[in-house]
């Protein structure tokens, strides 16, 4: 191989590499898509796309027998702030803002699970979270 | 329209099943304020070779459940989640504390009971688990979580003087097992002792599941209990499954991820439950030498092996080990099982076996151990 097609190799190879950090660069620092699902009682109440979320709001969830949770949605993120459930693990566990670590009120069947709206498999998320 | 015709399909499934039996079966029916609210649903898999995804999710074991298969028809997917869904109740009803006609509820009022052959099953492992770890993981340790409030969340720091009038009723000596007709066990306890399969009943479950979706022909599939993971084989393209590690100082992190094949992987760590009192923090992982919360310096401990009920109860075990301890333990045991653990500083240590399938994320790549010390 000569200089000459050495040197182009070399170019190329950065603008790849620049390239693919950039893809990479994008993917995590503008608005992943992400989707927040709430369920109650195994029924879907909101799917909520927390990138596109302007303004905070807040939804309250109301159970069958009469219990309630508050939650607060924002850009990126979703909490429950309010519940009449005897634990309040669901309160305590704050803001999620992806997949790792859905809330769950057991007393009152709520889940609310994120969902990367990923495009390729390399930033696939996982399968499951050993937890 | 599907999903609520199943959803009836299953309301009136214990009626159907045990409806017109005799006594002896329905200890087996699971309590009726249980699941049987049950979320199948049905997708493309994208697969070739299996093409149908099919997914429950539902509450039992006091958590969420999700179960994820893929089958040839819709018709198998269907068969073999509601297999799977049905032994999980049923395992439930028979394990879980709370249950008023399950095993453990009975053996605990009673002092003595018959119980039946998985009970009798969990029990024996969860002694032999016990004699191996010289009483690490204790299945009578539950006079001490009562005492810290962590069965019913009415958390509160017992006085140390209690603490040392119950620890001899958590010893492992007090718990007199006899196999009897038909695997089951006549299982008798010393007075004022208590248990709880609540640090193994999970891996069993799954371990169960497994084998249930076996039998239905399935040939990949993904158990989680909470958080606890099971998979059976590769996913249909081949490919090993993916199952992230959590971080334990941020749950929102990933610590790293695993490929895994044919393997249960189960997690114990300080930050799946625990209480802040007087600033101080409580996590759930007694040791039962002390009755105090463990203090090893591990934040988690990751089990991986093919048997989901020696991977539940190691993960505790190992975790009031500490590591230096649970890595004599892991070279003794020589391939049984493979480990990732987590300090409390956030370093990371890998058994050799997996390493080369982790992949690190928020926590530094890890240290390898091996064989030879």
């Amino acid at each position: 191989m000569d200089r000459h097609a050495r040197r182009w190799l070399l170019v190329i190879a950065v603008i790849v590499i620049l390239s693919l950090g950039f893809i990479r660069f994008n993917s995590h620092t503008g608005a992943v898509p992400t989707v927040a699902t709430i369920t109650s009682h195994q029924n879907v109440v909101e799917s909520i796309r927390l990138d596109q979320v302007k303004a905070p709001y807040e939804i309250t969830v109301s159970t069958p027998d009469g219990g309630h949770n508050t939650i607060a949605v924002r850009p990126g993120e979703i909490e429950v702030i309010q519940a009449d459930c005897p634990d309040q693990t669901c309160v305590r566990q704050g803001a999620i803002a992806n997949s790792a670590m859905p809330i769950v009120c057991l007393p009152h069947r709520l889940v609310i699970q994120i969902e990367s709206l990923h495009e390729n498999e390399s930033s696939a998320p996982p399968d499951a979270v050993a937890t | 329209m599907h999903k609520r015709r199943m959803l009836v399909w299953l309301l009136l499934l214990p009626v159907l099943l045990f409806g017109c039996q005799s006594a002896p079966s329905d200890k087996t029916t699971a309590s009726p304020d249980a699941v049987f609210e049950v979320d199948f649903q049905f997708a493309d898999s994208g697969f070739s070779a299996e093409p149908v995804q099919g997914t429950a999710g539902f509450f039992a074991m006091d958590t969420v459940v999700s179960v994820t298969l893929y089958a040839e028809t819709e018709e198998q997917a269907h068969g073999a989640l509601t297999a799977c869904v049905e032994e999980i109740n049923r395992l439930d009803g028979l394990l879980g504390p709370k249950a008023a006609e399950s095993d453990v509820h009975t053996l605990n009022a009673e002092g003595a009971a018959t119980v039946q052959p998985d009970t009798a099953t969990v029990i024996r492992a969860g002694l032999t688990y016990g004699r191996e770890t010289n009483a690490l993981f204790n299945i009578a340790i539950n006079p001490i979580m009562e005492a810290w409030g962590f069965m019913d969340e009415a958390y509160r720091v017992p006085d140390p003087a209690e603490i040392d009038a119950l620890l001899p009723n958590t010893d492992l000596t007090g718990i007199a097992f006899q196999e009897a007709e038909n695997g089951q066990a006549h299982i008798r306890l010393n007075p004022d002792m208590s248990i709880d399969l609540g640090a193994i009943a999970k891996g069993y479950t799954s371990q169960r599941c497994i084998e249930v979706l076996r039998e239905k022909e399935i040939r990949s599939a993904m158990i989680s209990l909470g958080g606890n993971i099971q998979v059976l084989a590769d996913k249909p393209d081949g490919n090993p499954y993916r199952i992230a590690i959590q971080n334990p100082a941020d749950p929102e992190q990933y610590a790293g991820v695993l490929a895994v094949t044919d393997a249960a992987v189960i997690t114990s760590g300080t930050y799946q439950r625990y209480f802040v009192e007087n600033g101080i923090t409580y996590h759930h992982i007694i040791d039962p030498r002390t009755g105090y919360p463990a203090e090893s310096g591990l934040a988690s401990v990751t089990i991986v092996s093919a048997d989901g009920t020696m991977a539940d109860a190691y993960a505790t075990a190992l975790f009031v080990m500490g590591l230096d301890a649970a890595t004599d333990f892991w070279r003794a045991q020589a391939g049984a099982f493979e480990a990732i653990f987590i300090e409390s500083d956030g370093r990371v240590t890998i058994t050799e076996g997996i390493a080369a399938h982790y992949t690190p994320d928020s926590l530094a790549a890890p240290v390898v151990l091996t064989e030879a010390s």
